[in-house]
């Protein structure tokens, strides 16, 4: 599974891309901000802390945070 | 700007931006719990007030949240006790986050101490607010001033509650906060009404009472070079949005607050802001005081909505109470009764009446005109409408309604009051 297809699945939808503000991306809410988090971190055997993605305006932090950059 | 607290929407607060981040205060929050949103919380609140920080939760074996300096002593320190029991703690934790995420706070409570958190820090920076505005007619008092006379509010208990709001507001300014009345009244019902009712505020309490009928914007603005204030400095209350929504368009930098429906949770309100330091000095002499945005008619006017109809019998009482109580907005000042009305049914007149909604704000029946066609004329024999809605163009709706493309013949009366409707028959190029 690839982070877009983690993103799909608690959106609901694939309208967004790597520069896309979070805020203006649809159903991007707090609460689907943390359950991306939470399946990022179970598909890819990650332990990122909600509170360690405060801060992820953009899908590209978000990437950057999962490859460790 | 819209002030937002705790009680406004999560995700409203999390998209807070900022125009001027720039070098960042780097703080520590400590803390032994997985934190959530609370730093990022912090931060956007802070933003509102202009203060940028940076803050890095880090975990250690405090059970209270702590927030320091890098290196150096504590701010200030949060404890959660107290605050979990006045919040209620099945409103305090969330099962939801808990399993979800590991987060044992529900949002509610995590905006509820990042707020707390962030007043402590910008009270330690100085960062409050030095002037509070605040709306007359439903904030300060309860009920809407008529010119002559207050009509109450139907609310039971409400004096309580606008004489608690009254109090905060004393407090707030003993405590070196410049209060300021902005209402849309005349001076000398003003002064009348402080007279005639004990409150709790008295206008001596007010640095500047800006009572007539400009926009708010602009008698704040006033206030401000005068004090030599920055809009940033101050908050606007008022029970109108439509108020509310003007000043955000017209002076942007101004922050406003909404007040809630019921005025038995204003004083909690200024409880929750809480964001009021003490001015000691006139140390921000230097900061530029930008000016209230030019705008006319900037208000989507698609949001009022005025509804004209002909005046039915159930509508008599309203139309003779309004008569009776508008003077400023008053075509000649004539005082009508039940007889006034029915004569002029008989002769032929008809009565328009102009209900007026802004958004889900009722303003209710605001104004009439009592007219007749003779060939091709329109007599206008009578026109007043509330000055609550003077704004809102009422007049040019009921114009419009009757004009057609006929001559106009206006019924006008000069008297020592009807000031506003001169000017408006002026502009319009009716007298």
């Amino acid at each position: 599974m690839k982070i877009e297809d983690v993103l799909a699945k608690i959106l609901g939808h694939s309208n967004f891309k790597y520069d896309s503000e979070v805020a203006s991306i649809e159903n991007w809410t707090s609460l689907n901000h943390l359950r991306i988090i939470v399946e990022i971190n179970k598909q890819f055997n990650l332990n990122l802390d909600p509170s360690d993605i405060h801060g992820s305006d953009h899908i590209q932090t978000i990437l950057d945070l999962v490859n460790g950059n | 700007m819209k002030f937002l607290t705790w009680k406004d929407d999560i995700d409203e607060i999390l998209n807070i931006k900022s125009q001027t981040i720039e070098n960042s205060t780097s703080l520590v929050l400590h803390h032994n719990e997985k934190q959530g949103y609370i730093p990022t919380l912090v931060e956007k609140f802070c933003l509102q007030r202009d203060l940028s920080i940076k803050l890095t939760a880090r975990e250690d074996k405090n059970t209270d949240f702590i927030i320091s300096q890098e290196g150096e002593k504590s701010i200030t320190t949060i404890h959660l006790p107290p605050l979990i029991e006045f919040f209620g703690s099945h409103n305090a934790y969330s099962n939801e986050l808990h399993n979800l995420s590991g987060i044992k706070y529900s949002f509610d409570f995590q905006k509820f101490v990042a707020y707390k958190i962030a007043i402590s820090i910008l009270n330690y920076f100085s960062k409050g607010f030095k002037l509070i505005a605040v709306d007359g007619d439903l904030t300060l008092w309860n009920g809407i001033i008529d010119e002559d006379s207050i009509t109450y509010s139907k609310e039971l208990g409400a004096d309580r509650a606008f004489y608690n709001f009254q109090r905060k507001l004393k407090t707030i300014k003993t405590n070196g906060v410049f209060l300021v009345l902005l209402t849309k009244n005349s001076e000398k019902d003003i002064h009348a009404l402080f007279q005639k009712f004990d409150f709790e505020l008295e206008l001596s309490d007010f640095q500047f009472v800006k009572a007539n009928f400009d926009a708010k914007a602009q008698n704040l603005y006033d206030c401000l070079q005068s004090l030599n204030l920055s809009p940033k400095d101050s908050i606007f209350l008022d029970d109108s949005i439509f108020e509310i929504e003007d000043m955000n368009l017209r002076y942007p930098d101004v922050s406003t607050l909404h007040l809630p429906r019921s005025p038995h949770d204003y004083a909690s309100l200024l409880e929750t802001v809480d964001l009021f330091s003490t001015v000691k000095t006139k140390e921000d002499l230097s900061r530029t005081t930008l000016s209230p945005i030019n705008i006319e008619n900037k208000i989507d006017k698609s949001d009022i909505d005025v509804q004209i109809k002909d005046i039915d019998l159930r509508d008599k009482q309203r139309f003779i109470q309004l008569a009776n109580k508008t003077n400023q907005f008053n075509l000649n000042g004539q005082k009508l009764n039940e007889d006034h009305f029915e004569e002029l049914l008989s002769k032929g007149y008809k009565i328009l009446q102009a209900s007026v909604k802004y958004r889900d704000e009722d303003y209710g029946r605001t104004g009439y005109l009592v007219f007749r066609e003779i060939s091709n004329e329109i007599e206008v024999h009578h026109f007043f409408i509330s000055c609550r809605v003077l704004n809102f163009g009422v007049a040019e709706e009921l114009f419009i309604k009757i004009q057609k493309g006929k001559r106009l013949q206006i019924n006008y009366k000069k008297t020592n009051r009807n000031h506003l409707i001169t000017k408006f028959l002026l502009e319009k190029g009716l007298i």
